[in-house]
């Protein structure tokens, strides 16, 4: 059981080898890569159910990883390269959401985050958050001064996967769903640290900084969507945004863990979906020339659920989510989230509208791959219909934090 | 009569139109008989099982159809009718079919076809529920749908923020009022009859109201958030103008009904919001004079003030101006929104007023005893707005006439089952609160 526990860790490695071979860029080659990724999402699966000592917590969110690994596989993406790094840099969150020691899913994190960010322009910008969390790092290791510590460590890892998801997001329009799932995958990371450092800590956790971080993040996010023009821009203001969200759910304590793990969930798939569905669009307006209708419902599914508009997913994790961050006090940031998630969903609602404008003549006819269209019908069906099911795994997850 | 337990009526009823969407897909813009044949058939169903509802309803034993949804979150799939609702869903029933049958074949497209019979569902979804959370998730459903009908992309994005705006304060209202209800039962739980048990939390319960009534005012909408109103219903073509007159308008004042006036026992933000409802009322009488759209921002008014009467009466003439409103303003959806060339009285909008009037003098005459001022600038409005309407609609067309007929009908109906109106609890919150 323990040699089959790192499957999930070394099947990415093993998917990356082949896709730096000649095989990688070969239609079999990238069938054997989606093959292993499923493989590896399926072992996470079977662990969940076999070891009855299994943390929990850790399958979860490494699902939640090898999920958008296996989705960004079989989605129509040209550059192997990226491909090859997010695979890589799978294993290094499977080893961040894994550990239950700073010192490794720290460093973990940071690595992971600057081998997706693949430019050397803005370096800087990336360098002084990741030092100011290792500082974090040592000064908690040393458990001198452990408030100012974990600030360092909240702060710098939100702050690097800030930076990151904005670089990668803007970089180019074609190979949307790669990017958006390294910056997804990132964000599971980066909650993983933090959810262990609020369960840990409870008395000295950052949520002062936590909150404003969410805040700003959120607002940034709803703002961009609101006024974006370009595509790359409008999708990094929405990952901004569902970040923000995710880190504002960590304000709920202990009762708002598992509905914060849902909204994780919710936030991962909207986004993908909507980066599959606007994949290779230059601008907002050029949304209005989308003809396929699969491609235009599942714009509207992901851009909706990134917004939490009723009832699409992540919509009925705001009850309990709500209630756990009103007992913990945080009544006004939770209305200013609110009105925050308001503009998110205008912003949403900019391209549902272009999408589904009648009288239009049609020019782009691409439709959305199968992988995005499966996602599509499968989170539905998990979210609408059959959510208890969803809800008990994360609370089962939420309860294995400690 | 009792409708056999096993029998899941209340999701049929809801449900049916959906499936009829989804099966009017298929058909090809070559095919538009079928297409129409099909959807037909499915509103037909729904009428017909709304009417059977209707008419074997029975105080003790309506039917209801409770089962879990999200039970660690207290989160249930709910839906029940009461005396309001067995009206509101043969009403909505019939309004779709309306819908369907107010353009030819070819003029209804597809698409069309298919949001007409998503509202209908949304629609009675929204009348139905009985859980907060399914509520919103018909809501958000048929704002969605509304907003497609609209087809234009400024006129989407402009209704769309007013309405959003409604939705996310709901969603704020029945996310506290989820949290207020597990603080004092110890279980989480969105059932909105529940919602009536928070009068026991006095220190929110002002704010909760205003936040209640914020919703009301975005959704219905009230003065002065009413710029959707004219562009909507401009864009629009008959059978999505009924939709959108004849059912949306009820969304925000049902859901005011349901999850707000339960726990609202007469306090001071009340007056704002009466305030508020007759200011529009004045509005409608003084907007612009070429156009009718302003006068459903008025009729929201009366049924505002309606709803926060002091007494048992007024409170139920509430309840039937919103279902004659939802009239009113259907029969009003059968003109074009700007009648640039009306002039001189016509019959069709002396029934529009006529729809109208009961429920608007029973709603003053309960209100003049408490707040005479406001009643008085209510009835002004009411006057105006009156006279308004007749001037500005032009005789309409024998083939719209015809479709007057049900309307008609309907407003005579509910005229003779006045029972159906009162509140369950029998008593206006204020009322209670005197004993």
């Amino acid at each position: 059981m323990r040699i089959a526990s790192f499957g999930p860790a070394v099947l990415p490695l093993l998917a990356a080898w082949v896709l730096s071979s000649r095989a990688g860029a070969s239609g079999w080659g990238r069938g054997m890569v989606g093959g292993i990724d499923a493989l590896a999402l399926l072992l996470m699966a079977l662990l969940w159910n076999a070891d009855p000592g299994a943390d929990l917590f850790r399958l979860f969110l490494g699902s939640c990883v090898l999920g958008t690994l296996t989705f960004a596989a079989a989605s129509p993406e040209q550059d192997i390269e990226s491909l090859c790094r997010l695979h890589l840099g799978a294993s290094l969150a499977i080893v961040a959401v894994s550990t239950r020691e700073l010192s490794w899913s720290v460093p973990a994190v940071l690595l992971f985050g600057i081998l997706v960010l693949q430019t050397r322009e803005r370096l800087v910008l990336f360098l002084v958050p990741s030092f100011a969390s290792l500082a974090g790092l040592v000064i908690v290791a040393r458990a001198d001064a452990e408030g100012l510590g974990l600030i360092l460590i909240v702060a710098g890892l939100s702050s690097m996967w800030l930076i990151v998801s904005r670089e990668i997001l803007r970089r180019s329009t074609s190979g949307l769903v790669t990017r958006m799932a390294a910056s997804f995958m990132l964000l599971v990371a980066v909650s993983s640290v933090q959810l262990r450092i609020a369960a840990w800590f409870p008395e000295g956790a950052p949520l002062g900084t936590i909150e404003a971080l969410a805040l700003v993040a959120l607002t940034l996010g709803a703002l961009g969507a609101l006024g974006a023009t370009r595509i790359t821009t409008f999708l990094t203001a929405f990952a901004l945004a569902r970040g923000g969200l995710v880190l504002f759910a960590h304000l709920g304590g202990a009762q708002g863990r598992a509905p914060s793990l849902m909204a994780l969930g919710a936030s991962g798939v909207s986004l993908l979906l909507l980066a599959a569905a606007l994949d290779k669009t230059d601008t907002v307006d050029e949304v209005s020339n989308l003809g396929s209708v699969p491609r235009r419902l599942v714009l509207a599914l992901g851009a909706l659920s990134a917004g939490s508009f009723p009832p699409f997913p992540g919509f009925v994790a705001a009850f309990p989510l709500s209630s756990a961050v009103l007992e913990q006090g945080h009544g006004f940031s939770l209305l200013a989230v609110s009105g925050l998630l308001f503009l998110l969903a205008l912003g949403s609602m900019r391209v549902v509208a272009r999408a589904w404008e009648s009288g239009r003549t049609r020019t782009v006819d691409t439709t959305v791959g199968l992988a995005a269209l499966g996602l599509a019908i499968a989170v539905t069906l998990a979210f609408s219909i059959a959510p208890s099911r969803l809800f008990e795994i994360a609370k089962a997850a939420a309860l294995a934090i400690l | 009569m009792s409708w056999p337990p096993a029998f899941p009526i209340l999701s049929v009823l809801v449900w049916s139109p959906a499936a009829g969407a989804l099966l009017s897909v298929f058909p090809g813009e070559e095919r538009a008989g079928l297409r129409r044949m099909l959807s037909l058939g499915f509103a037909v169903v729904s009428l017909a099982l709304a009417s059977a509802l209707a008419l074997t309803f029975e105080p003790g034993a309506s039917p209801r159809e409770l089962r879990r949804w999200i039970p660690a979150l207290g989160l249930s799939y709910d839906l029940f009718i009461d005396g309001f609702g067995s009206v509101l869903v043969l009403w909505v029933a019939l309004l779709a079919l309306l819908a369907l049958v107010s353009v030819g074949s070819r003029e209804l497209g597809r698409r069309a076809t298919c949001l007409i019979l998503l509202s209908e569902t949304a629609l009675l979804g929204l009348v139905t529920a009985g859980d907060g959370a399914l509520f919103l998730a018909f809501y958000g459903a048929g704002l969605l749908v509304l907003t497609l009908l609209l087809g234009r992309v400024e006129e989407m994005k402009k209704f769309f923020f007013f309405q959003s705006a409604g939705a996310t304060l709901a969603v704020v209202y029945v996310a506290i009022s989820y949290h207020l209800t597990r603080v004092q039962t110890g279980f989480p739980s969105a059932e909105m009859a529940r919602f009536s048990l928070l009068v026991t939390f006095p220190d929110s319960q002002d704010r909760m109201f205003l936040l209640g009534a914020a919703v009301v005012a975005f959704a219905a909408p009230l003065f002065p958030l009413t710029s959707w109103v004219s562009s909507a219903t401009s864009v629009l073509t008959t059978p999505g103008r009924l939709l959108l007159l004849g059912g949306w308008s009820l969304a925000g004042t049902l859901f005011f009904v349901r999850a707000v006036l339960p726990s609202y026992t007469g306090n001071e933000s009340a007056s704002f919001v009466m305030a508020l409802a007759a200011v529009s009322l004045v509005y409608a009488g003084l907007a612009a004079r070429r156009s009718w759209e302003p006068l459903l921002v008025g009729f929201q008014g009366i049924v505002v003030l309606g709803l926060l009467s002091p007494t048992a009466e007024g409170a139920a003439a509430g309840r039937e101006g919103m279902l004659q409103l939802a009239l009113a303003s259907s029969t009003l959806a059968l003109w074009r929104a700007s009648s640039e060339d009306a002039r001189g009285p016509a019959f069709g909008s002396v029934i529009a007023v006529a729809m109208f009037l009961p429920a608007s003098w029973l709603v003053l005459r309960e209100q003049w005893s408490t707040a005479p001022a406001l009643t008085a600038l209510a009835g002004l409005g009411l006057v105006l707005s009156i006279f308004r309407l007749v001037r500005v609609l032009p005789p309409l067309s024998r083939r719209r006439s015809v479709l007057l007929l049900p309307l008609v009908g309907f407003w005579v109906l509910s005229l003779l089952a006045p029972a159906r109106f009162i509140p369950a609890d029998a008593k206006a919150p204020a009322a209670a609160e005197e004993e």
